[in-house]
């Protein structure tokens, strides 16, 4: 039994003027419209946090207009089937690094040299997650706030379930240095293309879940400011 | 220097079955066991010899008749099972079917044998009569508590009358009727193990193997239809 299903990953990295805003998402598979779903979520999460800076909402109701824009840009035939994991960052000038998370996935990394790990999903199988649904009213998001002055260097990854589910139990951070650093060595157009053939070419066999993968690489001494992957 | 495989599991992730079989004495009428075997022997070989690019099978059989239940294949990577070893389970005995219950929930409660990466397991039930010991604590517990409580479970009866006390505790195992298949004879028999196994499979090759498709998808011819496809961006 073979079905046609699109790529249900969907990722957005931008950087602003205040700062850079990343989220990628996987959608549902039971659900038929999933791919929509991912696609609406990470533009949802961009559009929150500019209405956030422009001071239309408050810190407190991010998460709550993420999903508000979400919902309002599915067509209203897709709502009943287009559930979806996010995953988010935002590092915000002069605030701190907003992380955010619905379903599985992860964000992982250092912070300031000290590993970190942000993790969702099910304890007891892969795949069972209780993810964002126009369906499902009052969505948990799990979220972290870290203040700037605790973040004189960040080197971040954002993973969706496809990488996250495979990689071994305490070496989140070590594979964000790996990536970071692999990436990063060479020249800045041939970085999406090596993080790509990481990703085609995954060392987990049989691994054939979606797979997405933000890198972020940020230092408070670097003359440049910040650099991303 | 550090590669992809220093940091990522080198195992492929797991979907797991487990088979609850009633082996008591009433088995051997009408060699009933003889087909349960022949049907469990079927699907084992069909497990391995399915290429899967998704996932792996494993499998444990864990048999319940005599004075107690019993291991009777550890939970197994199907690539690393010996058909030629593999026994045939012989029928004589009680129905200790709430005992096989509190094992299988111990070993789908055990991360050694099923780690959190692995997919839902689906559990199934064979019996053709009524338990005779402590049964319903068992179940309620492997029902709703714990990791067991998240796992898709299915079960057959073999003459079976519908509306019995032994239906009925078939119907409590899956609290889904719809997931209570009736088998009279050895060709029913080993068309639920077909079912089981087509089902495995079929969960294998699509992109979310959590999802358990029915006996009709299972057996229908399968389909690819392109023009289903919605691409219209939503925006």
């Amino acid at each position: 039994m073979y079905r046609h299903i699109p790529n249900q990953d969907a990722f957005k990295y931008r950087a602003y003027g205040y700062g850079c805003v990343m989220a990628a998402a996987d959608g549902v598979g039971s659900d038929r419209y999933s791919h929509f779903g991912s696609r609406a979520v990470v533009q949802a999460v961009h559009e929150a946090f500019c209405a956030y800076i422009r001071g239309d909402i408050s810190r407190a109701e991010i998460t709550r207009s993420i999903t508000k824009h979400y919902i309002l840009k599915l067509k209203k035939r897709y709502r009943s089937a287009a559930s979806t994991t996010c995953i988010f960052a935002a590092h915000i000038a002069g605030q701190g690094l907003y992380l955010g998370q619905i379903g599985d996935g992860m964000i992982c990394g250092s912070i300031d040299g000290q590993p970190f790990l942000l993790r969702g999903g099910s304890d007891s199988f892969t795949n069972i997650v209780v993810p964002l649904s126009p369906m499902r009213p009052s969505p948990v998001w799990n979220t972290k706030f870290i203040p700037e002055g605790c973040l004189a260097s960040i080197r971040l990854m954002l993973a969706t379930d496809g990488v996250s589910e495979d990689v071994l139990p305490g070496r989140e951070a070590d594979l964000t240095e790996y990536l970071v650093d692999r990436v990063n060595a060479g020249r800045a157009c041939e970085r999406q293309k090596k993080l790509l053939d990481i990703l085609e070419n995954w060392a987990t066999p049989k691994s054939l879940d979606d797979k997405t993968i933000v890198l972020y690489r940020y230092s408070r001494n670097k003359p440049e400011g910040k650099e991303y992957g | 220097m550090s590669e992809m495989k220093d940091f990522v599991y080198q195992t492929a992730r797991t979907l797991p079955v487990i088979l609850l079989l009633d082996t008591s004495g009433s088995m051997f009428e009408n060699n009933k066991i003889g087909a349960m075997n022949h049907a469990v022997r079927d699907m084992l070989t069909s497990f391995k010899h399915y290429s899967s690019t998704v996932a792996s099978i494993s499998v444990a059989i864990i048999t319940f008749g005599g004075a107690s239940a019993n291991v009777h294949l550890p939970m197994t990577a199907i690539d690393e099972l010996d058909l030629s070893a593999f026994q045939d389970m012989e029928a004589n005995g009680m129905t200790p079917m709430g005992e096989a219950i509190s094992i299988a929930k111990s070993i789908i409660e055990n991360k050694e044998q099923i780690p959190s990466r692995a997919y839902r397991p689906t559990v199934v039930l064979v019996s053709d009569g009524m338990p005779n010991d402590r049964w319903e604590e068992p179940l309620e517990e492997f029902k709703h508590e714990g990791r067991s409580a998240k796992c898709y479970r299915m079960a057959m009866g073999i003459r079976v009358d519908r509306g019995s006390d032994a239906y009925n505790v078939l119907k409590n195992f899956t609290s889904d009727e719809e997931q209570v298949f009736d088998a009279s004879d050895a060709a029913e028999i080993s068309k639920f193990f077909r079912y089981v196994t087509m089902s495995t499979t079929a969960r294998i090759k699509t992109a979310n193997p959590n999802l358990v498709p029915s006996m009709e998808e299972v057996f229908a011819q399968p389909q690819v239809d392109s023009s289903e496809i919605d691409d219209d961006f939503p925006f």
